[in-house]
């Protein structure tokens, strides 16, 4: 018998008959446990296996836990519906999700809140703030907090005319003149 | 040594530091030249993920994300302001920040500041914007909100002598320095650059 993994393309094009999935696993919770077992060793086992039933669970773990894609590279590529067909029969691919649902491999590990944080923005403004944070020096710029226009923004609840805030300037003010005071022997400046 | 860009992330901090209600949501984003993937939807979107910790402030973005085939359509602009809308309405403040404006290209601008008009009329009470850029976008902000408070940022004599300061004492040649000199820079420069 031929093997299909579920590997991550595979998986994705899966994702777009949902419907059809869930049917086919609560079918397959329905079973007995002995025949999921047996489900789970004709899907993943080892060829022609022939230890106990829990062994091949472990060796069916760690095979799916090595297949699995990495949340990384999930969200982005393409969505092709009409390819669904590409992996191999339909009943074989719902087949293999149920075997991974089974094997503690859980939906988590899939991880819908990753997919969808993916699929809203790219962007990571955190990673900016981090860096502008760390080159800032501690107290420039706090006045900005005790200035009136601030606090009313900040602290008004429910006026409208508050709602927006906006600070203009030109940046990086200063530096072009700190070059301008210089020790007359010295060659460096200090910024 | 006082960008907008250090005043949005000390705003972002002062805010962050004051909420601990998980129904009150601090947003931060920093538009950038450099950014390849800066769109109107990709930003409203980094706006969106900031608001999730509220309680259940997820769902709108769920259920889009599963209308939109578990992801496999992109979010189209109208998706994004609308799940916004939704989300921002089940908490009780907002603080959206949006740094240096300029860097945006204007097409993205506008209608970043259309779909923040958008956003902020929908929950008036709710949301708070910052804005921060160049005083040549002031006109496009006053266009979309013509009551926005006007704040100019210019380093005052304090913020100069802290960056003294500071740059003094990882000055690479120390010996250079001598107690006279360093008194005339906390003097000149501080008086040479602000006009306060």
């Amino acid at each position: 018998m031929t093997f299909i993994w579920p590997d991550y393309a595979n998986l994705r094009k899966l994702q777009y008959p949902v419907a059809t999935c869930v049917l086919r696993l609560l079918h397959y919770f329905k079973q007995t446990t002995a025949r999921r077992t047996k489900t789970l060793i004709t899907q993943f086992g080892p060829p022609n296996h022939r230890g106990t039933a829990s062994t091949a669970k472990r060796s069916i773990r760690k095979r799916i836990m090595e297949r699995m894609p990495s949340t990384e590279s999930f969200g982005s590529g393409n969505f092709g519906s009409g390819n669904v067909q590409s992996f191999g029969s339909g009943n074989v691919g719902c087949g293999n999700i149920t075997s991974i649902l089974n094997s503690n491999v859980t939906v988590n590990e899939i991880d819908e809140d990753n997919q969808i944080k993916k699929w809203l923005s790219p962007l990571m403004p955190q990673a900016r703030h981090k860096s502008v944070q760390s080159e800032g020096v501690a107290g420039v710029g706090g006045w900005l907090l005790e200035k009136n226009e601030f606090r009313k923004w900040s602290s008004s609840q429910g006026e409208p005319k508050r709602a927006i805030l906006f600070c203009y300037g030109d940046p990086g003010v200063g530096k072009t003149h700190m070059k301008s005071v210089r020790k007359p022997s010295q060659t460096t400046g200090y910024c | 040594m006082l960008t907008a860009s250090n005043i949005s992330s000390l705003v972002i901090d002062h805010l962050d530091e004051q909420v601990y209600d998980p129904n009150i949501a601090v947003a931060g984003l920093y538009c950038d030249y450099n950014a390849q993937e800066q769109s109107t939807t990709n930003m409203l979107g980094a706006i969106l993920i900031q608001l999730f910790p509220g309680d259940g402030t997820r769902e709108p973005a769920q259920q889009a994300f599963r209308r939109a085939q578990l992801g496999g359509r992109a979010a189209k602009l109208s998706d994004l302001i609308k799940i916004l809308k939704a989300t921002i309405a089940l908490l009780q403040r907002v603080f959206i920040c949006i740094d240096a404006l300029d860097e945006c290209p204007p097409e993205i601008r506008l209608e970043l500041l259309e779909s923040l008009q958008g956003i902020v009329s929908a929950s008036p009470k709710t949301t708070r914007v910052f804005l921060t850029g160049r005083p040549h976008v002031r006109d496009e902000v006053t266009q979309y909100f013509p009551e926005a408070m006007m704040t100019l940022i210019t380093p005052t004599p304090r913020d100069i002598e802290l960056y003294l300061e500071m740059r003094l004492g990882r000055d690479p040649t120390p010996a250079a320095m001598d107690e006279g000199f360093r008194a005339k820079i906390m003097e000149v420069i501080p008086k040479k650059i602000s006009p306060m």
